[in-house]
């Protein structure tokens, strides 16, 4: 007889157009390491189809399994069941439009990634072989490069929640100091003068939520600091 | 986008009342609370100013309100407003400055300027 | 489409971040000392003369005059960054804004008239 786990999971069905509420769920312990979306799987294929979520690899690289764990966001296919309080919370990412159950609306998230630009912007001509990095200039994109775009940092910040529609939120804003930072990248006045606005990266409070949310061990807030640094140099 | 005027508007998925509270968290919003609080202060600290360097009797007065429970309690509170705004001002200055960014470090120091606040509550209570 | 249809960058917002930060480094030097003066009259160790003879010196004037201008700069920055954070509707976040800014530049300048009228 193996051991049970007790989950409470958010519910949501937008053609019953009921309130949104909590469903309790005891899944068997079936193997050691055992990971939240084994979980949620075994809900889904055993107990029933009708949980709605999303993912996709399963290690932690796609990032398309960002929810709320305990009051903490992070991804399920990385969050061992072990460590977790029980019953297990698991709501979607907070302050985000609910299509069912577990799956949010992450087209303004994408839209803000999309507003800095993330790509690669020259004005010399390009070369005839690649532009080159130092291993020193590459050593500048750690902590950045590794960003999954999972969501789990922009949708535990308050600033966000309140002001989401205007402050770009720290993924986002990560994303915009990775080209702030890369060497190749040409357009560090412009991105500036993109970022420059009181809603868009004044609204980060050091309220450091991201940090603690992400699942790579990532620091968006020192990006975001990096990049009130990079106008402070340029203003004074 | 996919609101269409037939379909239902979504709801939002909860955020404050359901988001654990972490100690950078704490101090962040402390640090607006301890804020508030010293800016309704400031009208305050003038009063007693003006009144001590008014006449004697003023003076009087105002030192008997200071010893007064309401005067003690909001030297207290105050008190430790300031307290932790300082404490914590300078750690967010030394986050801008780029000092102590390490994720390790950010969570230690949130850690450290609450406790520190805490004892300095207590301490500031016993010697009023 | 877009969400949220984008205004583009304002291009501001600097200036209240760094005075918020200018005023803070102010008033991290100069706050702690007519917090001493006032515990110091709490505790009886400092009479009425004896405060009234340090706080009439010059240099005590200039510092509290000093101090009030960041004080103000520096609560005037705070209480805008709550506003718009917490008060979403633009006409109310204005009105606000600018109530602060006359009730606080008032009582500044009111009280740099006391501070420098003191002992005559």
């Amino acid at each position: 007889m193996s051991e049970m786990i007790a989950l409470s999971v958010f519910r949501y069905d937008p053609e019953q157009g009921d309130k949104p509420a909590m469903q309790a769920y005891k899944v068997p312990m079936s193997k050691p390491g055992m990971k939240l979306l084994d979980a949620l799987n075994y809900i889904k294929w055993e107990l029933d189809g009708s949980l709605t979520y999303r993912r996709s690899c399963g290690e932690g690289v796609c990032g398309s399994d960002g929810l709320n764990i305990n009051g903490v966001n992070g991804l399920a296919c990385i969050t061992p069941i072990a460590g977790l309080k029980q019953p297990i919370h698991v709501r979607p990412l907070p302050s985000m439009q609910v299509i069912r159950d577990l799956v949010v609306d992450m087209d303004h998230f994408f839209d803000q990634y999309r507003q800095i630009q993330p790509w690669l912007k020259t004005e010399t001509p390009t070369p005839e072989h690649e532009r080159l990095q130092s291993p020193e200039q590459r050593a500048e994109l750690d902590g950045s490069y590794e960003c999954i775009l999972c969501g789990c940092c922009t949708t535990s910040c308050p600033s966000w929640w309140w002001n989401g529609d205007r402050f770009l939120g720290p993924a986002a804003l990560l994303q915009a100091n990775r080209w702030i930072v890369d060497s190749r990248d040409e357009a560090m006045g412009e991105r500036l003068d993109q970022l420059e606005d009181s809603f868009r990266l004044y609204r980060c409070h050091q309220i450091m939520n991201c940090m603690e949310a992400c699942p790579k061990e990532l620091n968006p807030t020192a990006a975001i600091d990096n990049i009130k640094r990079k106008i402070l140099a340029r203003k004074s | 986008m996919s609101e269409g005027p037939e379909q239902r508007k979504r709801p939002l998925s909860p955020r404050l009342s359901i988001y654990r509270w972490q100690p950078a968290m704490i101090a962040s919003l402390a640090h607006r609370a301890s804020g508030l609080i010293l800016v309704l202060f400031v009208p305050l600290y003038l009063w007693l100013l003006h009144g001590m360097t008014g006449s004697p009797d003023h003076f009087e007065q105002v030192q008997a309100w200071l010893h007064s429970g309401l005067g003690k309690f909001s030297l207290w509170l105050a008190g430790i407003s300031l307290f932790y705004h300082f404490c914590n001002g300078l750690r967010f200055l030394s986050i801008d400055a780029g000092w102590c960014e390490s994720r390790r470090i950010l969570r230690l120091s949130a850690r450290i300027v609450i406790g520190a606040a805490l004892v300095a509550s207590v301490l500031l209570a016993v010697m009023f | 489409m877009k969400l949220v249809k984008d205004p583009g960058s304002a291009r501001s917002g600097f200036k209240d971040w760094y005075l918020q930060r200018l005023s803070a480094v102010v008033l991290a030097v100069l706050l702690p000392l007519p917090l001493a003066l006032l515990v110091m009259v709490y505790t009886g160790q400092v009479d009425q003369f004896g405060l009234l003879d340090i706080i009439d010196h010059f240099v005590s004037r200039l510092l509290h005059t000093l101090l009030i201008i960041a004080l103000i700069i520096h609560a005037y920055m705070g209480l805008k960054v709550m506003i718009e954070d917490y008060v979403p509707i633009i006409g109310w976040r204005v009105s606000l804004i600018g109530a602060m800014l006359v009730v606080m530049s008032g009582f500044g300048i009111w009280w740099l008239a006391i501070i420098w009228a003191w002992g005559g």
